[in-house]
């Protein structure tokens, strides 16, 4: 028993530690990047359009901090960050992890609200796709899961548009509605990019539960609960889809990475206001800290999530289960 | 190969497509009916027509010309980032397991967290670096998958270093880089195939999203992402304006996919053996 | 019995209070085109917050909705006859904090301006002033080191607001301190991302205004997601309202546009770049280009061609003889192109911006009508910071300009066609210094005799026609889209569009 536990432990702190790791190199990345990058914030912060003189630029410079040596700034930085101090953004002087806190719900809730949606249409076609193996309903399920994972999904949100937004009318094309000013009219407006965003993961979910279902229904455990007279639904209710969940977490873990990919197009597409859209912002205005600050935690909620679906995986596993017992 | 086709509809079909893709590529510029620059101010956001088959633009340009000149930035894009990546993430891959110990593993740890990151993320970032053109996508994308086919090469090579008859090779002191042309290369190539297919596909897909979100191939040339990010703001004055070039990529990238998916199938038990 | 007659009271006094909010005149949402970077009027940093500045602060003067200059916090100024002198008497207002407006405030807010190494955005028209003198709480006496006719219209842009001489001090020490103003309506909060909210004023200086009760100025970076929103109403009033749009949204029967031409599209040169610096090639670039096509494909058909300079009719300088000057002519284009020394064309680089689909697709228009020519262009265009970066140093042959005159007074000009110090600046084609056109304006400024400055901007006129250092192409139709139940939002007339949002303290929502 003590050697389980000392292994555990090991063993998450192992997966921890890496994690740690891999979260300092993104920073250092992040950092080098933004400062060799062209381009400069300080005459967006002036208003170029009122010609401020050099000396003014070289005040504003100084007033920010960016006239000190890299390494310095990169410490300092460095510092702050541990205790979740972004610094100012060098637009508005704002806090940058006041703004990272305002949007990242926003970004949450879509890419919650897209694997609860992939989750129910993905699951349910893919044992229907499974129990009708080979005849048309799985060809046309089969395919349509082919499809969801090919096409990009800016194209997807521009169709969904173009049939539910301008053709029928049913939902809005795009903006948000704060969830205190009108609670309905918010999961409206969430409908569209978040199925947009959930379509290409229901596919994948889609496609990997047919084909781990496929595989345990073969198994012979579940010939001989058939065998014993079990009813069918049963079967394949309680004992099946139990053992194809594992698979099934692991996808949305594999998937996460594109589900971060896909907001940056959705948030884009649907103007949802959320860390994504701040990120594209941030860059294309040359706003350092909030370029850092963003990536940094776009990365941490990765390697993190990450991380804790590698240890649930290795809790679930009953393989796993079965080396240590 | 004709084991890949035969009695797969499918298949066929999506070779064809690509076939159709690679034609337009070469040939765009003799097919095209009209100069895809040529501006048109009276007749803007047109619908389909006999003089202009899928249309015209904001510009009043044919949309059928420039979907067949925006072939041309997406496939030099697509294909010179795969080759980029292929060649440098396969020498890293390959020196990762060669081993140097922790040199090695050290590489491979670095790969390992670029893998983990969406690649539009990093392809933000990076194309804020140089000036916006079809060599930057190339190089930007291109090293946004270098880690993917690291860590193909890595596992491969691995798989392969222990067979018998590359010990021999090392037993009988062949110099390593003959070592590696000879008996590596040709043994990791399928999975390396597959994983080309894959990276063709996702490159396409990623300089396109770059480029609709305005980062990517510059206008007045046309591509097929750009394309579609600025159809969206035309979708009231013109809707098929979007659904030309979202045709076009969807099937090619769907193409790409489905003959990807065979070649896996098809090379991945020959690699068993 | 006592208590159906309690509860008939509270039902009444109820009924009276919501009957009361009902009149009131209720919640404003203004989506606006961006978000503001800083709360510090004196800094023009996008034209899109000078609608939440008129919102919270005013000036001596503003200007009123007729386009006209209005007496705000100045009751009554006068103008010395040599121009070097202007004495204001202020009226009783308050600010925000209920301290009254007084002659120490006034100079502080414009010291700040005018200081030497301040950052503000007119620092230069208004440095200028050379002593601000307090006679008593209601008096400044402001002495200006050259006469200045146009001097007044500077102080009535929204960044000469008033603000309290406290308050500068609270800035200084912390850049995100509510700001405080003296306008009809007092800042709540600032949501990063979302929205400013601001209150009504109860205390402003016209005292039946502001008839709102708060403003939501949401902002909505996205065209398409701005046009969306005010057609799904939940927004009552956009800005920049993009071209193709206008028509449906003035099809919708909930939806008006409030339209006027105010700002104007052209180009500026490097005239360092060898072909740039010559005015024949200039000339033969304005014979050119056909206005039709920029108009038709970059916005959408929505646009008045300018075939000379961009001086809107009514304001000083304005000619309709000198209007068609530059009416296309591709025969005396390549002639003066040919006299030049440019028979067989030259390659430049013109710098535009990829964030503006207006700017970028007049780029390309631009591109091919000077083929015609034989002058080809590589564009370069950058997000628009980087395009501000380059602009600011001259990083550019040609370049894209979309812009506007910031006063009605003549004086507008200066900033476009006056050497001066700084010969790079992002309104001017760079190192453009003409000693000629200098003297004009500098006398065109400090002149009193109204009959004597329009001679004096005619020849103004006429000599930035010979030389044509800008190029204009067109007026862009500025829009406000406005909900049908918005009442008496104006859309101030042509280079006054920006400072719309004065209007805001006449507006009521039914």
């Amino acid at each position: 028993m003590k050697e389980l536990l000392v292994g555990s432990a090991f063993f998450v702190g192992h997966k921890l530690l890496t994690a740690l790791a891999q979260l300092f190199v993104v920073a250092t990345l992040v950092f080098s990047i933004m400062y060799l990058m062209p381009g400069d914030p300080v005459l967006l912060l002036l208003g170029a359009e009122s010609n401020p003189t050099p000396a003014a630029i070289a005040a504003m410079r100084a007033k920010l901090g960016l006239d000190q040596p890299v390494l310095m700034q990169y410490f300092a930085w460095l510092g702050n960050a541990l205790h979740f101090d972004f610094g100012l953004s060098v637009l508005n002087s704002y806090p940058v992890a006041n703004a990272i806190a305002a949007n990242f719900p926003r970004t949450l809730e879509l890419g919650v609200a897209a694997i609860i949606i992939a989750s129910l249409i993905g699951v349910p076609l893919g044992i229907a796709a499974a129990l009708h193996r080979g005849k048309a309903l799985d060809t046309i399920l089969t395919s349509l899961a082919t499809v969801g994972i090919s096409v990009p999904v800016y194209i997807l949100g521009a169709m969904f548009i173009i049939v539910f937004s301008l053709q029928l009318g049913w939902l809005p094309s795009s903006g948000y509605m704060d969830i205190a000013r009108n609670m309905p009219e918010h999961f409206r407006r969430l409908t569209l990019p978040a199925v947009t965003l959930g379509f290409g993961l229901a596919a994948s979910i889609a496609r990997m539960t047919r084909s781990s279902m496929l595989e345990i229904l073969n198994r012979d455990f579940i010939r001989a609960l058939r065998a014993k007279g079990a009813s069918e639904s049963r079967v394949i209710w309680r004992h099946a889809l139990r053992n194809a969940s594992i698979p099934i977490v692991t996808i949305i873990g594999l998937q996460l990475g594109n589900l971060m990919g896909g907001t940056v197009l959705v948030e884009a597409m649907f103007n949802w206001p959320g860390l994504s859209t701040l990120l594209v912002e941030a860059v294309a205005k040359r706003d350092y800290p909030m370029v850092q600050g963003t990536v940094l935690t776009i990365a941490a909620l990765f390697i993190f999530i990450n991380l804790g679906v590698e240890l649930l995986y290795s809790l679930l596993d009953p393989r796993i289960r079965q080396r240590r017992a | 190969m004709a084991g890949l086709f035969h009695g797969h509809p499918t298949v066929m079909a999506s070779a064809i497509i690509l076939l159709l893709v690679l034609v337009a590529a070469l040939f765009g510029p003799l097919l095209a009916p009209y100069d895809p620059y040529q501006i048109n101010h009276l007749a803007v956001n047109q619908a389909g027509s006999a003089a202009h088959v899928l249309g015209t633009d904001e510009f009043g340009r044919d949309i059928l010309s420039r979907l067949l000149y925006g072939i041309r930035p997406t496939v030099t894009v697509a294909v010179g980032a795969t080759v980029i990546a292929a060649v440098l993430g396969t020498i890293l891959g390959i020196i990762g397991a060669y081993g140097y110990g922790w040199a090695g593993a050290l590489i491979m740890r670095g790969i390992d967290v670029l893998l983990a990151f969406p690649p539009i993320l990093l392809a933000l970032l990076a194309v804020g670096f140089w000036p916006s053109g079809i060599f930057t996508l190339m190089v930007v994308i291109g090293i946004v998958y270098v880690p993917h086919f690291g860590r193909v090469a890595h596992s491969a090579t691995l798989q392969v270093i222990r067979q018998e008859f590359v010990q021999a090779e090392q037993a009988i002191g062949s110099r390593p880089l003959r070592v590696v042309f000879t008996a590596i290369l040709p043994n990791i190539l399928s999975p390396l195939v597959v994983q080309a297919t894959l990276t063709v596909a996702a490159a396409i897909l990623l300089e396109s999203g770059l480029s609709f979100l305005g980062l990517g191939i510059v206008p007045p040339e046309p591509s097929w992402g750009q394309m579609i990010g600025t159809a969206r703001g035309y979708l009231n004055l013109n809707p098929m304006y979007v659904v030309w070039p979202s045709l076009c990529l969807a099937l090619t990238v769907l193409a790409i996919n489905v003959i990807g998916d065979s070649l896996r199938d098809l090379l991945d038990p020959r690699l068993r053996q | 019995m006592k208590r159906l007659l309690t509860g008939v009271a509270v039902a009444t006094l109820a009924l009276g209070m919501s009957m009361g909010t009902a009149l009131a005149a209720g919640t404003l949402y203004f989506g606006i085109s961006g978000e503001p970077t800083t709360m510090d009027p004196m800094m023009q940093t996008g034209t899109t917050f000078r609608t939440v500045k008129l919102g919270i602060h005013r000036g001596l003067l503003n200007y009123g909705v007729d386009g006209k200059l209005s007496n705000e916090l100045a009751e009554s100024y006068e103008i010395s006859p040599d121009a070097q002198e202007i004495t204001f008497h202020l009226r009783d207002a308050k600010f925000h904090d209920g301290t009254p407006v007084t002659g120490n405030d006034v100079k502080a807010s414009l010291e700040r301006i005018i200081a030497p190494d301040s950052p503000a955005s007119f620092r230069n028209e208004l440095s200028i002033i050379s002593d601000i003198d307090v006679v008593d709480a209601k008096t400044v006496k402001l002495k200006l080191s050259k006469p200045s006719v146009s001097m007044i219209h500077y102080l009535a842009l929204p960044e000469a607001s008033i603000v309290p001489a406290s308050w500068i001090e609270a800035f200084n020490a912390d850049p995100n301190v509510a700001p405080i103003g003296a306008g009809p309506f007092k800042f709540v909060s600032w949501t990063r991302g979302q929205e400013i909210l601001v209150e009504r004023f109860a205390d402003y200086y016209k005292a039946d205004k502001p008839y709102l009760d708060s403003v939501h100025y949401a902002f909505y970076g996205d065209e398409n997601t701005r046009v969306n929103a005010i057609k799904s109403g939940d927004v009552d009033i956009i800005d920049y309202v993009p071209a193709r749009d206008l028509e449906s949204l003035d099809a919708d029967p909930d939806i008006r546009n409030e339209r006027t031409f105010g700002p104007f599209m052209g180009l500026q040169f490097n005239t360092h770049f060898e072909p740039f610096g010559n005015p024949l090639v200039r000339q033969a670039i304005a014979y050119a280009v056909d206005r039709d096509v920029i108009i038709n494909t970059a916005f959408n058909g929505v646009g008045t061609p300018i075939y000379g300079i961009a001086i809107p009719d009514g304001y000083m300088g304005y000619s309709a003889e000198k209007a068609n000057v530059f009416k296309p002519d591709l025969a005396k284009a390549k002639a003066l192109m040919a006299e030049a020394g440019y028979a067989d064309g030259f390659t430049a680089r013109m710098l535009s911006s990829s964030q503006y689909s207006f700017h970028q697709n007049t780029a390309i228009a631009v591109q091919s009508e000077l083929a015609k020519i034989g002058i080809t262009l590589t564009l370069d265009m950058p997000d628009w910071s980087s395009r501000m970066a380059k602009a600011n140093v001259g990083d550019y042959d040609v370049m894209v300009m979309g812009s506007v005159g910031e006063i009605t007074d003549p004086d507008w000009l200066s900033n476009y066609y006056y050497g001066g110090e700084q010969l790079v600046r992002n309104n001017n084609s760079a190192y453009f210094d003409d000693p000629t056109m200098n003297e004009l304006l500098d006398r065109g400024r400090s002149t009193v005799d109204q009959a004597e400055r329009e001679k004096i901007y005619d020849q103004v006129v006429d000599r930035a026609i010979e030389l044509s250092p800008l190029v204009f192409f067109m007026w862009r139709d500025q829009s406000y889209s406005v909900r049908e139940n918005v009442k008496d939002f104006t859309n101030l007339p042509a280079f006054l569009s920006f400072l719309s949002g004065y209007s805001v303290e006449n507006v009521k929502v039914e």
